[in-house]
């Protein structure tokens, strides 16, 4: 009788931190709380600047994500991003003005199907070379883009840069008396965003991903257990391209306004550099990357005068960044964070050592 | 003349394309029948699993909730020594602590120390300051003794009066047979809701069978009456055919007219000095080099007939033909589980946005492959080291896990390159015993290129010689290790040799 009184405390066997969408979701409930927060105070804190600039990371973000099937499974380096994703908010900027009764979806369609043909077209040609000729190709390809959208006046109104008033499909979204269009779209925003990275996150765990990664470690492995070199690297790139068209359709829809100078070959480099510094396979890794890369200076420094008044100090510690990443942790920013947890453990350690002496 | 023959072949081409496209489409839905076949233990698998999980955690969450009651029923020595066992690692560990702290600051006192806080061998503390140590020591022992009477007599002090403990006691019954019941009620709501849904489930699956293999039936029909028109004809008990095949690079033969024949079901091996042009030969097969001239003919599983020439280098594959390499290629960014399922890439056959959905057909694709792969794994003694990434492991392992490879394609022939290059005695030895295991459990063809001659002799029933690219013998292996010309490429040309070897 008296053993069923032996007291136990019970443990969860499955928890929440185990789910593989884990991070995705807490970036996704960070992100609706900020917005949360601003709404409750009426817009105090924080400011729209600074949800701007997170909307801003987001969306070049879902850039990051795309590239990192080019960069991270498939092996590929390309520099053509910037004008795939201006492409997309440029096609979206002309069918929402000069054809107004087009739905938005449909809009989303055709910039979706414009940067897949354009993708397929540039992959032909390009996806024969790798390595550095490859990046050579693309950079090319990305000043033929942003030439097109200083140059071509007529659709898209050169240097001044395009902007659009009115969405059709989501005017209600965008009118609703509670929240206003920014606030409604920002939400929206996050959502599209977690549920891209769940998407990401699973095509790189399914056959596809292992295939591009089979690809990137040995060609010979791959084409003889059966995967084609071609599809594969095409549908990499098609990949990126597609996440590149579509961040440009919410960057238009969220700012309503792109010049040409946001699509230059510096774009590609920080979204080459945000990746890299994610870790090129780690979504969460690259969402912090693109923080780090396009949202710290819009976000907290632009308030400080030291870093207003000097942009240089932000570029050259991003650089230093990339610099420390490539030589030192090829893993990026998460692996960084692992190595600083375990010095950090073996600093305490050494901290015991000294104070106690050795246990015996 | 010409023309017609020529027209005639053209037709049996693209008669025999029509007849691969339908034999794919049958392959295809064959393998739906299989994953719909498999799936359904996996599901019942899978059901029980998540319903024991769910058991568990309610009942560890129940159990969490009587804790205290269960604490103040327990008898005066159990709830002492759970308290116990509670607070006296902390206690302890706070008291070993500032031994150390104590210990440490009398060794620095005596400058003992070296920079990092270690003392270096060979030294101790004076006389005194262990008297010291060994007093605080002995005090500590007495403070241990103490909280451990408290907390003893605290737990004496919490039993409950007799009325109380009935009270209790009648509570906690109450509570235990309210969690029993919850739990049983969960057990049984689960049972019958993974019931219901594994009965829909079967049905579901069954539809699709049954659906399926009428489709099959009528589509293998179709093929079977096609199959009289066979448009590459091979013996019957050959399995692999090399017709004077030529590779040249530049100026270079490094294949020269080549013919041999491998036989359905035998171990072949292509032996010869290095730069013979036995990789050449192997790459010409697999279609990573199109061979200049002549014809690779193939009998699939199935009894068709191809020319190997046609394919390219990864439709290879999905004929029957699996190969490793020479200098091992496993993929080190996936885990050696994920490389086995590279191998069965092909077999993946859902969309990409299925994929990215990751929808039912996805998951019980990867469960069945999984499984499969489970079972290669073990067969090839790589269980217990299936989620560790291949890089860092032993050469030995690494070409285990290439051979499992190829078993997880379902090929029907297997291409070794030097499987046995750069292992020991050993791990050699066991090579042999699980390539013949192989090619008798898997009833397979096993075609290898080796430089190691005991093993070549021991494992292959036939044997061709090259040498530069040109066939020297072929035959089994005694007649191999006897003639001649083979002695001489290896060896050299060799006067006395000659003249001993001629009768």
């Amino acid at each position: 009788m008296q053993n069923t009184y032996t007291p136990f405390n019970g443990k969860r066997i499955r928890t929440l931190r185990q789910n593989p969408f884990f991070g995705f979701l807490l970036i996704g409930a960070l992100l609706l709380a900020l917005q949360l927060t601003a709404i409750l105070t009426g817009g105090a804190w924080p400011k729209s600047s600074m949800l701007n600039g997170f909307a801003t990371v987001m969306i070049y973000a879902i850039v990051g994500y795309g590239f990192t099937y080019l960069l991270g499974y498939a092996g590929l380096a390309s520099l053509g991003t910037a004008g795939f994703v201006g492409l997309g908010a440029y096609v979206t900027a002309y069918f929402l003005k000069s054809l107004p009764g087009v739905p938005y979806l449909a809009v989303i369609l055709i910039t979706l199907l414009v940067s897949l043909v354009l993708g397929l077209v540039v992959g032909f040609v390009s996806l024969r070379i790798e390595g550095i000729f490859l990046a050579i190709v693309t950079l090319g390809l990305s000043e033929i883009f942003y030439q097109i959208f200083n140059n071509w006046i007529a659709f898209t109104n050169g240097p001044n840069g395009a902007s659009v008033a009115k969405f059709p499909l989501f005017q209600t979204l965008m009118e609703m008396k509670t929240l206003g269009a920014r606030r409604s779209f920002f939400i929206l925003l996050v959502l599209i965003s977690v549920g891209l990275m769940m998407l990401t996150h699973n095509l790189g765990k399914s056959s596809t991903g292992r295939a591009m990664l089979a690809m990137k470690n040995s060609t010979s492995a791959a084409q003889a257990m059966g995967i084609s070199l071609l599809k594969y690297r095409l549908l990499a790139f098609l990949l990126s391209t597609a996440y590149a068209g579509f961040a440009g359709v919410l960057f238009m829809s969220y700012f309503k306004y792109s010049a040409p100078q946001n699509y230059t070959i510096l774009f590609s480099l920080n979204i080459l550099a945000a990746v890299l510094i994610g870790g090129s396979r780690n979504l969460v890794g690259t969402f912090l990357g693109c923080f780090i890369v396009f949202g710290i200076t819009p976000i907290f420094l632009q308030d400080i005068a030291l870093f207003r008044d000097n942009p240089w100090i932000i570029n050259v510690t991003i650089g230093a960044i990339i610099i420390i990443i490539v030589m030192f942790y090829r893993g990026g920013l998460m692996q960084l964070a692992g190595n600083f947890s375990t010095s950090l453990r073996k600093m305490g350690k050494n901290r015991r050592l000294y104070r106690y002496g050795e246990d015996d | 003349m010409a023309k017609t023959t020529d027209q005639a072949r053209g037709a049996d081409l693209r008669y025999a394309r029509k007849m691969r496209r339908l034999f794919e489409k049958i392959e295809h839905m064959e393998w739906q029948v299989d994953l719909a076949r498999e799936t359904i233990g996996l599901e019942q698998r899978r059901f029980d699993e998540r319903r024991q999980i769910k058991v568990a955690n309610l009942d560890n969450r129940l159990k969490r909730g009587l804790y205290q009651k269960e604490l103040r029923l327990a008898s005066a020595g159990d709830a002492a020594r759970e308290m116990l066992d509670k607070r006296m690692p902390s206690f302890d560990q706070k008291q070993r602590l500032a031994y150390r702290k104590t210990r440490q600051d009398m060794r620095r006192q005596e400058g003992l120390l070296d920079k990092t806080g270690r003392m270096p061998e060979g030294k101790a503390l004076s006389e005194a300051s262990q008297e010291k140590l060994d007093a605080f020591a002995a005090r500590q022992a007495t403070e241990h003794e103490g909280f451990k009477l408290q907390v003893q007599r605290t737990a004496a002090a919490g039993r409950p009066q007799p009325i109380q403990r009935a009270n209790l006691h009648k509570e906690y019954v109450q509570l235990m047979d309210r969690k029993a019941a919850r739990l049983k009620a969960l057990d049984q709501r689960l049972v019958a809701r993974d019931a219901k849904r594994m009965l829909a489930f079967k049905k579901r699956q069954k539809g699709i069978t049954d659906k399926l293999e009428g489709q099959i039936a009528l589509a293998k029909k179709t093929l079977l009456e096609g199959q009289v028109r066979q448009v590459y004809q091979l013996p019957e008990d050959v399995c692999l055919r090399l017709n004077n095949l030529s590779m040249v690079f530049g100026g270079l033969k490094a294949v020269d007219d080549l013919s041999f024949d491998v036989m359905q079901g035998e171990i072949f091996g292509l032996i010869g000095p290095n730069g013979a042009g036995k990789t050449t030969v192997f790459n010409c097969i697999t279609q990573f080099y199109k061979p200049t001239h002549g014809n690779i003919f193939f009998r699939t599983r199935e009894g068709n007939v191809l020319r190997l020439n046609h394919y390219q280098v990864h439709e290879v594959i999905t004929k029957g033909i699996v190969r490793t390499f020479q200098n091992v290629e496993v993929i080190g960014e996936l885990n050696i589980m994920e490389n086995l399922l590279i191998a069965a890439h092909p077999q993946f056959r859902s969309s990409l946005f299925a994929q990215m959905f990751n929808t039912r057909k996805v998951r019980q694709e990867e469960m069945v492959l999984r499984e499969r792969a489970l079972k290669v794994l073990d067969y090839c003694g790589l269980t217990a080291i299936k989620d560790l990434p291949p890089v860092g492991q032993p050469y030995g392992i690494l070409k285990r896990i290439e051979l499992a490879r190829t078993l997880m394609a379902g090929a029907s022939l297997i291409i070794l390159d030097e499987p046995a290059a750069g292992l020991n005695d050993q791990e050699t030895v066991e090579l042999t015993h699980l390539i013949r295991q192989i090619r008798d459990e898997f009833k397979l063809t096993v075609f290898m290129v080796e430089h190691n001659m005991g093993l070549v002799m021991d494992l292959c029933d036939h044997i061709c010689a090259i040498s530069f690219g040109k066939k020297l013998a072929y035959g089994t292996p005694n007649e191999i290790q006897n003639n001649l010309l083979v002695q001489e490429a290896y060896l050299g040309t060799n006067d006395v040799g000659r003249a001993e070897a001629k009768p």
